[in-house]
């Protein structure tokens, strides 16, 4: 990658096309973060020394336009990785940079670049930096619009691993295609109708050299040893539709992967499949929405003898509420990637304005259940469950297994009870299983939460916010399970340029007793496109996740700061 | 339309063509055989080898040079270098010209087609992805030598039953490793006697050595987690001895050695070798 960047750079401004446009009259953009940690040894919340003193996490992005040519890089830095980053990122360096242009009806990138086919379910390229996620692909991608209402596109390349040079890796190299076709662009006549018809199928293959992998199975006197038939090449193919009729939307995706024996699913060739489903009607003050979603052996990555969550191929949504409030979110769920079947229903009503209920500016009440399960899965006969080397298993595609993952109903009003103070109430029921972060055979966790939020808005445009949060369970067991939380917080804000806020969660349920106090202290402060904000205290030791995806983010006490800018 | 039908088309195609799968009785292949009991352990090792591959055969004009060349390079180098000679592609086919004799095997074959030996003789040395010709042989073995780490001693026994040879392992680590390790075993045999193209001449009583032989245990699982310095693993293996029509053993063990390799499980790359006669 080093060696490649340099001679890049090169091309680019030495290029005929570049020189006879006159580069200088582009326009070149950019935007900047760091953050910066420090923490101390706390025995009280497990929080460990950092030998180094300080860490810090670093990017840039710097882009140059003009017209339709577009080319950037991503400066990186992790010097050393802020707790809960993989330690593989230490270091600095480009590992982002391409060129983009478009002609005619075609877009070329060159280089590194996200994309995603549909929802995701075979092909993602994305990054999410609060989860140390970046499977950035490096090569080529086309994007081809021939017609209105015609999407196609082509990619190949290999995804980021870190700082590895991915043309000197064994990884795999990821090829796919996607056509989407909008039949309301396409087909004139259709322009204006109340029914909206879009379909889309892709295909993605990931070719890995073979390699060996055996097993060994007891016979007697001796150990057989067996080689498995590891297919190098592994393709997946999906579907997808989206069709509306006047305030009636239904949209949906079914993938099926082929053989994929892997370190996720225990090496067996069981084929993959996954199907998301998802209804929404909506008219002035009601939506209703509903999704459905079955996902069974669907780790998909681009290197078969690696587990966790780096080099993805696709991405498979959650389908529980994503919650903001931190203890709302304490328990948020995992996909599953080996399995799992669920839904979601959410409503969301506005009472209206001059009711008993409504008042004087109306309120909004929000309704959410979501229930995951394991999948059906039954033994082959004659071979274990999940057997390495084998089928695995059978499984009834709308059968659900034993096992109860996730399961979710939670309430929300939003009441505006004055142009300058409004209030939001909000009350979860959730039971945890947390087997879906690999803690297999804890208790399942039951967990009543309570939030209430309220905020005063000064006439001089300055605000106060007040934050009170409940979450109590039974459950009290290792780090994982803590019983009972209580946060109460409050912002103070002078006209969005500056802010002062004061929090604690305090851990009460446990057998520490009120030991166990996280208080945090911040200060933020805004000019134009530059944030500065600086923090103090205490952060549990817990799982970030975010649509799905989630990160284990140990406990820390101490400073941290975080410095944004965009030009 | 033209092109939403060529795209239609392209992606059907790659539908069809990238995906590989394998029947229920094709996913996995019995390529070996572990003994529950331990064979003594009777050649230790306390140094680093090298392995050299020659690809060669009988039709192949140039190859006694090769051959010859190894024998040079034999005492210079000891025990350490331990070489392999591998039959395979057209140059190797039997026909009335040779007498039939056939010193291919599948293993040779496929290693042959891995490395995309097209002419020969020509070497690989370590299993890493150069082919070196036989005069730079010299250079390229000194070279390995001295850029490999001695991680690792392969000790060696051996015990002949029948129609089957045992053989006991014993890894022995000197230093902690992340990776992952195959073993492959197999049999050479020294002083075949057959026809050999030398230059324009056809030697009759020609002497092969260090031919490969059938039955190998090819890419056997060491370990599966990382090992520690100082850590042993044994192992103990069984190898079919190759029988004739007649039921007769196919090899003379009295020149027959054992060949050990340790390789790396992902990049395939030899790390230790080691060898033993069956018989003494």
């Amino acid at each position: 990658m080093k060696k490649i960047f340099p001679f890049f750079i090169l091309c680019f401004l030495s290029s005929p096309f570049l020189s006879a446009q006159g580069i200088l009259g582009g326009r070149v953009t950019g935007n900047f973060q760091t953050d910066i940690q420090s923490s101390r040894a706390d025995s009280v919340i497990g929080a460990s020394k950092l030998e180094d003193k300080m860490r810090i996490n670093a990017f840039a992005n710097i882009l140059y336009t003009q017209d339709n040519f577009t080319a950037g890089f991503r400066y990186e830095s992790y010097l050393n990785p802020v707790l809960g980053f993989d330690n593989e990122y230490k270091g600095a360096g480009i590992p982002f940079r391409f060129a983009s242009y478009k002609k005619d009806f075609l877009e070329i990138t060159l280089g590194n670049y996200y994309e995603q086919f549909g929802n995701g379910l075979i092909f993602r390229s994305y990054e999410e930096r609060n989860l140390g996620l970046d499977n950035a692909m490096d090569g080529i991608r086309l994007v081809a619009k021939p017609y209105k209402g015609v999407i196609l596109k082509g990619l190949v390349g290999k995804q980021r691993y870190y700082w590895e040079d991915v043309w000197q890796n064994d990884n795999g190299l990821v090829r796919g295609a996607d056509a989407e076709l909008n039949f309301n662009e396409l087909m004139p006549k259709f322009a204006a109708s109340d029914l909206r018809i879009t379909l889309g199928g892709s295909f993605v293959s990931v070719y890995e050299k073979a390699g060996t992998e055996n097993i060994v199975q007891p016979n007697g006197l001796y150990n057989d040893v067996y080689q498995l038939s590891v297919p190098a090449n592994v393709g997946a193919g999906a579907f997808r539709w989206n069709i509306g009729y006047k305030n009636f939307t239904l949209q949906g995706e079914y993938a099926q992967k082929g053989q994929d024996p892997n370190a996720m699913n225990n090496y067996i060739y069981h084929k993959g499949n996954a199907l998301l489903l998802a209804a929404d009607y909506s008219i002035k003050g009601f939506a209703l929405r509903f999704e459905g979603k079955r996902i069974d052996n669907m780790s998909f990555k681009s290197k078969r003898n690696l587990s966790g969550r780096m080099l993805n191929v696709n991405y498979l949504p959650a389908i529980t509420r994503q919650h903001s409030y931190s203890l709302m979110s304490m328990y948020s769920y995992a996909t599953q990637l080996n399995g799992e079947m669920g839904f979601q229903i959410d409503a969301m009503y506005k009472i209206k304005k001059g009711t008993l209920l409504g008042g004087a500016n109306g309120t909004d009440v929000k309704l959410n259940y979501s229930y995951v399960s394991s999948i059906d899965k039954t033994p082959i006969e004659g071979i274990a469950l999940n057997q390495k080397g084998t089928l695995g298993y059978e499984s009834k595609f709308f059968s659900k297994g034993d096992d109860k993952y996730f399961e979710e109903i939670n309430f929300e009003i939003n009441k505006k009870f004055s142009r300058s103070y409004k209030m939001n109430f909000m009350y979860s029921y959730q039971e945890f299983n947390p087997i879906a972060y690999g803690h297999d055979g804890n208790p399942m966790i039951y967990a009543h939460i309570l939030v209430a939020e309220g905020i005063y808005r000064f006439a001089s445009r300055n605000s106060l916010k007040g934050e009170l949060q409940v979450l109590m369970t039974k459950q009290d067991y290792d780090e994982f399970a803590k019983g009972d939380w209580l946060q109460i917080g409050a912002e103070y804000n002078l006209k969005g340029r500056c802010f002062f806020s004061l929090s604690d969660q305090w851990n009460y349920g446990t057998e520490q007793g009120d030991k166990v106090h996280y208080y945090n202290v911040s200060v933020g402060y805004t000019l134009n496109t530059t944030r500065v904000q600086l923090s103090y205290g205490k952060q549990r030791q817990g799982i970030l996740c975010i649509g799905g995806v989630c990160r284990e983010v140990p406990a820390s006490n101490g400073l941290f700061m975080t410095i944004t800018s965009s030009f | 339309m033209k092109t939403i039908k060529i795209s239609i088309l392209v992606l059907a195609a790659i539908l069809f063509f990238s995906c590989d799968e394998f029947k229920e009785d094709e996913l996995i292949t019995l390529v070996g055989r572990e003994l529950a009991q331990d064979i003594e352990i009777t050649k230790t090792q306390d140094f680093q080898a090298v392995y050299l591959e020659e690809h060669t055969g009988w039709g192949c004009n140039n190859c006694p040079r090769a051959a010859e060349k190894l024998e040079e390079l034999s005492p210079l180098f000891g025990e350490k270098l331990i070489a392999v000679a591998i039959h395979a592609g057209s140059l190797s086919e039997p026909n009335r010209s040779n007498r039939f004799l056939d010193l291919r095997t599948d293993y040779g074959n496929s290693i042959a087609q891995a490395f995309g030996i097209n002419a020969r003789p020509m070497g690989v040395i370590n299993r890493k992805n150069d082919l070196i010709q036989y005069n730079d042989w010299e250079s390229h073995l000194n070279n390995e030598l001295s850029l490999s780490q001695h991680s690792v001693n392969i000790n060696m026994g051996v015990k002949e039953e029948s129609n089957e040879i045992l053989v006991g392992l014993e890894f022995e680590f000197l230093q902690s490793s992340q990776d992952n390790f195959l073993i492959s075993v197999f049999v050479v045999e020294d002083n075949i006697i057959g026809i050999q193209r030398d230059g324009e001449d056809k030697v009759e009583d020609y002497v092969f050595n260090n031919v490969l032989r059938q039955n190998p245990l090819i890419n056997l699982p060491l370990n599966t987690e990382s090992v520690e310095q100082g850590q042993t693993i044994r192992k103990n293996y069984k190898i079919d001895i190759a029988i004739n029509e007649e039921g007769r053993q196919f090899w003379n063990l009295s020149n027959c050695r054992i060949i050990v390799l340790l390789t790396e499980k992902i990049s395939g790359k030899v790390v230790q070798a080691n060898q033993i006669k069956i018989r003494n």
